[in-house]
C-alpha cells in the first residue's frame, strides 16, 4: 500500500512518514502543494493524506484539480482551523474524510485503513478469502486459524492483492504500491516475494497470469 | 424636559419685561400727549383773554370744549390776577384751583394737584401780563388724570391678553420643536437597542438630515467594533493554528518513544492541547457574543454538515427534517458557533450510529429546538454528565479529542441555550442517543 503524504511541517511530516512506514505503508512525502499535486496526478497511490494549509498551492485547489482530472484515490484531509465550513469545503471538493489537528497519529492510521478498505469495497478491517484472513488493523495474517509470519514487504504485497481480489495485477502495479518513489525498483523481486508468500500460506490462492501479472483467486 | 423648562422660563421673562417696558412707554406717551393738550388749551385760554378791568378778565369767546361748562367735569381753567379773586371755568363751580404766588411762574409749569371730589388733576400754569396793565395773571388749565389711568389700564389689558397669547404660542411652539426635534433621537435610541439585541446590524439610513450624521457616526463605530472583533478572532485563530502543529509534533514524538520523559511530555502536551483548544474557543466566543450578535440561517449549515458527514460515513444515513419554512429558522448568534455546536453533536451521532441519524428542527416560541438522534449504543444515564466535562471521553477506543461536547455545552450556556441528553426512544435498534439542543431564535 502506497501513500502520498502532503504536509508542510517537516517535523510532522517526518513523524507521520516514519509511523506510517512502520505500519507497513510505502510513503511519498511532499512538503508543498505544487509537488503534492504533481505526484498525486502522476503516481499511483492507495490513499492520500493532504494538509489543507499547504504553501504554493492550497489543499482545496489541489483536491479539485485531482478530482477534475478523474483521480479518485481516497483523500484524508488534515484541518487545522477545525471549523465546519473548512471541513465541508474540503469534503465538497472531493475529500473522503478529515482529521482535525492536532491529532493522535494512531487516528490517522485508523482513518487511512478505513479509507483504503472502503475504496476496495470492504467494510470490515478483516479481509477473508478461502480461509486466508488478513486483519488490516493488527497487521496479522492467519490461514485456517494458524498465524503466518510475513515480512513487511510480503505483508504489503499480500494486503494489496487481498484488497483487490480477482483482479489481474501487473508486476509494475504491485511495485508501485509497495514501494515509495525513491526506492530502487526491480520487478524481479516481486516474483521472489510471491514465491515466498505462496510457500508461507501453503494454499494455492495466488495465480500467475502469464504476460499480465498475478491474480488472487477468490472464487 | 430641561429644554422645555429653559424655553418656558426664558419666554416668560422676555414677555414680562417687554410688556412692562411697553406699558411704561405707552404711559409716558399718553402723559406727553396730555401735557401738550394742556399746553395748547392754556395757550388758547391766554389767547382769547383780554383785560376788562384791572381785576377782571374777559374771554372773547368761551373755551371750545363743553366740559369746561359742566360742574366738576374734571376739565378746569382759572385766571388768577395777583392779589384779586380769580376768574374760573364754570366747571370749577365753587372751588378754586390752588395758586401760590410766592413763586412766580414765568415759564409754563406742570404739576399735580387735587381738585373737587378728590379728583387727581394735572395742572399747567403760567404767569402772564395782559396788555393794558402790569398786573400779573396766573393762567391755569387742569384736567383730571383719571383719563390717562383709564387709557393706560385699557392698553395694559390689551397688552396682557396679547402678550399672554404670544407667550402661550411660543411655549407651545418650543414644546413642539423639542418634541419633533428630539423624536429622531428617540428613534436612534430604539434602533440602537435593536442593534444591541441583534435584531438589526446597523442604524437605518432614513433619519432627518440633522440627525443622520450622528447615525452615520454610530454605524461607523459599529463597523469599527465588528472589525476589532473580527481581527481578534482571526488572530486567535492564527494562534490556535500555529500552536496545533508543534503540539502534534511533540505529542507524537513522545508517543513513539518510551521512557519516563516521553510519558511526561505526552501527558503535558495532552494538557496543553486541551487548554489551548478550550481557552482559545472561549476567547473567541466571548469576543463574539459580547459585541453585536448576528443572525444565522441554520438549515443551510445543517444540510452542509449532513452532506459532509455522509461522505465520511457513506454506509450510514443522515436524514434532516423540518416542518417549518427553512428560511424561518434563524439562530440569534454567530454561524461558526452554531456549526460548532450542531456539527459536533452530529459528528458524534454519525460516529456512533449503527445506521440511522435524524436531525429534526423545530421552532419553539423564542427558541430553535434541534433534535439529533442516532441508533448507536447510547449513553448510560449515570455517564451523561461526564461527557460534558472538559476532555471527558467515554470510549478511549474511538479516536477523538474528547473536547467536542464540553465546547458545545460552553457555547450553549453562553448563548443562554440548553443541551439535553436522553434515550432515543424512536430507535429501531432499541438503543441510541437523543441530543436536544435549545438555542435562541430571532
Amino acid at each position: 500500500m502506497r501513500l502520498l503524504l502532503a504536509e508542510d511541517d517537516p517535523d510532522l511530516s517526518r513523524q507521520l512518514k516514519s509511523f506510517l512506514e512502520d505500519a507497513g505503508y510505502a510513503v511519498d512525502a511532499s512538503l508543498n502543494g505544487e509537488d503534492a499535486h504533481f505526484l498525486g496526478e502522476t503516481e499511483s497511490y492507495d490513499a492520500i493524506i493532504l494538509d489543507l494549509g499547504l504553501p504554493v498551492m492550497d489543499g482545496i485547489s489541489i483536491l479539485k484539480k485531482w478530482r477534475g482530472a478523474g483521480i479518485d484515490t481516497p483523500v484524508l484531509i488534515l484541518t487545522a482551523r477545525d471549523s465546519w465550513s473548512e471541513k465541508v469545503a474540503g469534503l465538497d471538493a472531493g475529500a473522503d474524510d478529515y482529521v482535525p489537528k492536532p491529532f493522535q497519529i494512531e487516528e490517522i492510521l485508523a482513518r487511512i485503513r478505513a479509507l483504503i478498505r472502503r475504496a476496495a469495497g470492504q467494510s470490515s478491517s478483516e479481509l477473508s478469502i478461502k480461509g486466508l484472513i488478513l486483519n488490516s488493523a493488527s497487521s496479522k495474517v492467519t490461514v485456517n486459524g494458524v498465524p503466518i509470519k510475513l515480512t513487511a514487504q510480503e505483508y504489503k504485497l499480500l494486503s494489496y492483492m487481498m484488497h483487490h481480489p480477482n483482479k489481474v495485477i501487473s508486476r509494475t502495479e504491485l511495485t508501485e504500491h509497495i514501494y515509495d518513489q525513491d526506492f530502487d525498483r526491480d520487478s524481479n523481486t516481486i516474483e521472489v516475494f510471491v514465491t515466498r508468500i505462496r510457500k508461507k500460506i501453503g494454499i494455492d490462492i495466488i495465480k500467475t497470469i502469464r504476460g499480465l501479472g498475478y491474480q488472487l483467486d477468490a472464487e | 424636559m430641561r429644554l422645555v423648562t429653559i424655553s418656558v422660563i426664558w419666554t416668560a421673562l422676555a414677555l414680562v419685561l417687554g410688556g412692562y417696558l411697553l406699558s411704561l412707554v405707552f404711559r409716558d406717551t399718553l402723559e406727553q400727549n396730555f401735557d401738550e393738550r394742556l399746553n395748547s388749551l392754556l395757550e388758547n385760554l391766554i389767547g382769547i383773554s383780554s383785560d376788562d378791568t384791572s381785576t377782571n378778565v374777559n374771554l372773547s369767546r368761551p373755551m371750545v370744549d363743553p366740559r369746561f361748562e359742566q360742574p366738576y367735569s374734571g376739565w378746569y381753567w382759572q385766571i388768577a390776577p395777583k392779589g384779586f379773586s380769580p376768574v374760573r371755568s364754570r366747571s370749577l363751580w365753587d372751588v378754586s384751583l390752588d395758586v401760590n404766588f410766592d413763586q412766580s411762574v414765568n415759564r409754563t409749569r406742570y404739576r399735580l394737584t387735587s381738585g373737587p371730589e378728590e379728583q387727581q388733576l394735572r395742572l399747567v400754569e403760567r404767569d402772564v401780563t395782559l396788555p393794558g396793565n402790569d398786573l400779573i395773571y396766573r393762567f391755569a388749565v387742569a384736567i383730571d388724570t383719571s383719563e390717562i389711568d383709564e387709557q393706560a389700564d385699557r392698553f395694559d389689558k390689551i397688552l396682557l391678553v396679547g402678550l399672554g397669547a404670544l407667550g402661550a404660542g411660543l411655549v407651545a411652539a418650543s414644546l413642539l420643536q423639542v418634541f419633533l426635534g428630539l423624536k429622531p433621537l428617540g428613534h436612534i435610541k430604539e434602533s440602537l437597542s435593536k442593534v444591541r439585541n441583534g435584531e438589526e446590524e446597523y442604524l437605518p439610513k432614513d433619519f432627518p438630515s440633522e440627525i443622520q450624521p450622528l447615525a452615520d457616526e454610530l454605524n461607523a463605530l459599529l463597523d469599527h467594533n465588528n472589525e476589532i472583533v473580527e481581527r481578534s478572532r482571526t488572530q486567535v485563530g492564527n494562534l490556535a493554528h500555529a500552536l496545533k502543529t508543534p503540539i502534534a509534533v511533540l505529542r507524537n514524538e513522545a508517543r513513539m518513544n518510551d521512557g519516563p520523559m516521553s510519558e511526561t511530555v505526552a501527558k503535558q502536551t495532552e494538557n496543553m492541547h486541551k487548554y489551548v483548544e478550550h481557552y482559545l474557543k472561549r476567547a473567541r466566543m466571548a469576543a463574539n457574543v459580547k459585541t453585536i450578535s448576528s443572525h444565522s440561517q441554520i438549515m443551510p449549515s445543517i444540510h452542509n454538515i449532513a452532506r459532509a458527514l455522509n461522505k465520511v460515513h457513506p454506509e450510514k444515513s443522515i436524514v434532516v427534517k423540518t416542518e417549518f419554512e427553512e428560511k424561518g429558522l434563524v439562530f440569534k448568534g454567530d454561524l461558526n458557533d452554531f456549526e460548532e455546536m450542531v456539527g459536533n453533536i452530529m459528528e458524534n451521532a454519525a460516529k456512533w450510529a449503527r445506521k440511522n441519524i435524524t436531525v429534526e428542527c423545530y421552532k419553539d416560541g423564542q427558541n430553535i429546538r434541534i433534535e439529533i438522534r442516532d441508533d448507536g449504543p447510547g449513553i448510560d444515564i449515570k455517564a451523561r454528565e461526564a461527557v460534558f466535562a472538559r476532555g471527558g471521553r467515554l470510549d478511549e477506543k474511538i479516536p477523538g479529542t474528547g473536547l467536542g461536547l464540553s465546547i458545545v455545552k460552553d457555547l450553549t450556556d453562553l448563548y443562554g441555550g440548553k443541551i439535553i441528553l436522553d434515550e432515543n426512544k424512536k430507535s429501531d435498534t432499541g438503543s441510541g442517543l437523543l441530543v436536544t439542543l435549545f438555542l435562541p431564535s430571532v
